[in-house]
């Protein structure tokens, strides 16, 4: 009988899960891959930053910028344009000189849950 | 029928949540740190989610009889405003002493209420207070206590993303905690005063803040953690002894829940002789069902 219990809470449990309407579901989004990486140490300037999201997110209200050592923007990526990756974030750079360099992000997730991030790269 | 009355009310509470228009949420971040939901001590954050929480170990009962405790956590927390949540719950005990009859059984219901109070994302901090109330004589008789408890308490998570580069590899490290003293409604009983802390390093943020160190999934992933679950007596008898258990393990989280396993390594000899387990299987609702029973039912 104990077991015919166990076995009937969940199923009820089960049940009640299943009642629950399941939606498209996005989640917030973390980053899968950042280029360049955090903590890099780079003998060439990079040509671009590009951080590729385990999620779709909306260009719209997603940002990332990167700033030199004296907090200086060298970089902001533009929004609300249409792309034909929905996970990835990039921003073209100017040629960088030798030095540190932060990057910071932000983005929204298609469901509309917040990230956010920075890390810093450098160019030797 | 009793046995299934807990599983019973979080199932329906589920279901019929899920048809309510609900509205926005997250869960555990402060800035870009994430709290995740540990095991044993529960977390700063607020947030609809179901924990399903499975033990296993060795103990002895009241009689010094040596007892294999089997033990399934359910809990479901929904939020009423971003910041303020609700939680039911109960426990499926089943208890194997040596040479007796088993005890087996869902333990007493237990609602919870928990309000957010601060979030910083600067300092990646947050500070979270909480009611539970465990209502004696709601469980099975053989595994439950007949007296009810009420538990006021206080939770906090620090990260330490904002110490300076020096010390950046220590920046995926984060604390949190939880203090709560135990008022019996039963004059024979004592109350007691649970404290603990967790000890996290979040590989995540290593790879994704700190350094690029190669890691891929699952691994990118994965929060080594120990937690400290401790409670100490405060009636007269037994005022200021401590049971507890140190629990090291890991949490893989990823977009739609996580999945944690730890073992129980008992303080003393008051606290047991023999190491435990514990698994956790954790839903996130506001990433599962972002435009129902995620989101809270006032904005």
């Amino acid at each position: 009988m104990n077991k015919i219990h166990h076995l009937a809470a969940y199923a009820l449990l089960a049940a009640g899960l299943s009642l629950a309407p399941f939606g498209t579901a996005w989640s917030h989004a973390f980053p899968d891959h950042e280029s360049p990486g955090a903590g890099a140490q780079l003998a060439t300037p990079p040509a671009s930053v590009r951080i590729r999201f385990n999620g779709d997110i909306e260009p719209v209200f997603s940002t990332l910028r990167v700033t030199d050592a004296h907090g200086r923007q060298i970089a902001k990526a533009a929004a609300a344009k249409k792309r034909s990756d929905p996970k990835l974030l990039e921003v073209k750079l100017p040629k960088l000189a030798p030095g540190s360099y932060h990057v910071w992000w932000s983005v929204v997730a298609r469901d509309g849950h917040h990230t956010e991030g920075d890390y810093t790269f450098t160019v030797q | 029928m009793r046995r299934i009355l807990g599983a019973g009310i979080v199932a329906g509470v589920i279901g019929l949540c899920g048809w309510l228009p609900l509205a926005a949420s997250a869960h555990g971040f402060a800035g870009k740190r994430f709290f995740p939901a540990t095991l044993s001590i529960d977390d700063p954050a607020v947030g609809p989610e179901v924990d399903i929480l499975f033990g296993h170990t060795k103990e002895s009962n009241d009689d010094g009889t040596p007892t294999i405790a089997n033990t399934t956590e359910l809990e479901f927390s929904q939020l009423l405003t971003p910041r303020f949540g609700l939680s039911i719950g109960t426990e499926y005990d089943n208890f194997l002493p040596a040479g007796e009859a088993p005890q087996r059984g869902f333990n007493n219901l237990e609602l919870g209420a928990k309000y957010l109070a601060l979030v910083n994302a600067r300092h990646e901090a947050m500070i979270s207070f909480g009611l539970d109330a465990e209502f004696g004589g709601t469980g099975a008789r053989a595994v439950s206590d007949s007296f009810s408890t009420i538990s006021p308490a206080v939770f906090f998570g620090k990260g330490f993303g904002d110490l300076p580069a020096s010390f950046k590899y220590l920046r995926p490290v984060a604390i949190t905690g939880a203090i709560a003293p135990n008022f019996t409604t039963s004059g024979a009983e004592p109350d007691s005063l649970d404290w603990g802390f967790t000890f996290q390093y979040n590989l995540q943020y290593l790879q994704s803040f700190v350094k690029d160190v190669g890691l891929s999934a699952p691994f990118d992933h994965i929060i080594p953690v120990v937690e400290t679950p401790m409670s100490t007596c405060l009636g007269a008898g037994c005022g200021g002894q401590t049971t507890g258990t140190i629990n090291p393990g890991l949490i893989w989280f990823g977009r739609y829940g996580q999945i944690g396993l730890e073992a129980t390594i008992p303080v003393n000899q008051r606290s047991g002789n023999h190491v435990g387990v514990l698994v956790q299987l954790h839903l996130y609702l506001d990433d599962l069902f972002p435009h129902s029973i995620g989101k809270p039912l006032f904005q």
